[in-house]
């Protein structure tokens, strides 16, 4: 019954930074951080779960390691990129919030560059053959 | 045939429910663009698989090299970070270059003001003047001090003229750095017998300077630089050899 653990921990933790916030803003900034920290780092668990899964799915089909490999980094880097860009929309710095996010596609558009790549030499290779 | 159709067509379920998979993982809809390129381009790739191994035999082989290739360059752009006790290292060599720049710097101006001076008041042919810096801790930084002043006197013309010709040979003794340290700790000792002639205290190619004008310079120095007169020393040149 996870569930009920983490939503519980959720509404406690959303009554105290109401009451905490008009005296003490940053300490209620930081209750916001450290509860979302404590929930990603309880679910980061369960995901792994998940990507066994699709491992177990990658070997008995016989794709190719690299494309699991390059999926699985597509998702590390969103759930980094989407945590750490929400605890500082929190804070109220939605510039650099959106800076984060601007990191981190370029970083899932940085791992398309080998298999476009090989894409493009194979459109190249195929142009004089079809002439 | 059959076999090998049934194979391209599971790879290619296979990636497509991968995709969905991701898909659903995905966090926000931010991203949702970005990896739906990757991920249309594993699919691309996987049902032109059959195409690509024609043409270009084992592509995975390739992709694989250029994935590698992009991770070691990352790794590589990391390596070279420079760490803080590198960069506080390197300050520190700098700035001990920079000291001991300064200290020379300080040395020459030491040197020609000396050299001015000691020409303006006395008279005397100087023919150089060598300063020698010594380090003492002050509280927390390092101060430099004059530790020793060498003033060479030009040699006395009158007695032969046949000094022109080796004078290159003295040059390269005047460099010699050995005299200087030596002639420190000596000081103290050759000041108070320096009446006497003391030609073989001096080393190769230099006599004891006059005493009256080596006493002159000296009392000149030591006013004029807060030099103790033990550290400083007159010498001149022997235009006999």
């Amino acid at each position: 019954m996870e569930i009920i653990q983490i939503v519980g921990l959720g509404l406690i933790a959303t009554i105290l930074i109401i009451v905490v916030r008009e005296q003490k803003p940053l300490f209620a900034f930081l209750l916001t951080a450290f509860t979302g920290l404590f929930i990603f780092i309880f679910l980061i668990g369960k995901i792994d779960s998940v990507i066994k899964v699709l491992e177990d799915l990658a070997n008995r089909s016989g794709i190719p390691s690299i494309y699991l490999k390059t999926i699985l980094k597509i998702i590390g880097i969103a759930y980094i990129v989407e945590f750490g860009a929400q605890i500082v929309r929190d804070a109220g710095q939605e510039s650099i919030a959106s800076r984060i996010e601007f990191a981190g596609k370029v970083l899932i558009l940085v791992m398309a560059v080998p298999i476009i790549s090989v894409i493009v030499e194979t459109v190249i290779g195929l142009l004089p053959a079809g002439s | 045939m059959i076999a090998w159709l049934s194979d391209w067509l599971r790879d290619i379920i296979a990636v497509i429910m991968l995709a969905a998979f991701v898909e659903l993982l995905l966090p926000n809809k931010a991203m949702l663009r970005y990896s739906r390129l990757v991920i249309g381009l594993l699919i691309l790739l996987t049902i032109m698989s059959p195409i690509l191994r024609l043409l270009q035999g084992d592509f995975n082989a390739k992709l694989k090299d250029g994935i590698t290739h992009w991770d070691q360059l990352e790794a590589q752009r990391e390596v070279k970070m420079p760490t803080l006790s590198d960069i506080q290292k390197k300050a520190d060599e700098l700035n001990k270059q920079q000291d001991s720049d300064a200290a020379a710097l300080m040395e020459q101006t030491l040197e020609s003001a000396m050299k001015d001076a000691v020409f303006k008041q006395t008279e005397q042919p100087v023919e150089a003047v060598e300063v020698t810096l010594g380090w003492e801790k002050q509280g927390q930084k390092m101060t430099p001090y004059v530790n020793a002043v060498l003033v060479t006197l030009t040699a006395v013309k009158k007695e032969s003229d046949a000094a022109q010709a080796p004078n290159e040979d003295d040059v390269k003794e005047v460099t010699a750095i050995q005299v200087d340290i030596n002639a420190k700790t000596e000081a103290g000792g050759t000041d108070s017998q320096q009446t006497d002639s003391g030609k073989e205290g001096q080393g190769e190619g230099w006599i004891q300077a006059d005493p009256s004008a080596s006493k002159e310079i000296r009392n000149l120095l030591a006013e004029g630089w807060g030099i103790s007169p033990g550290n400083i020393q007159v010498r001149q040149r022997d235009n006999r050899n």
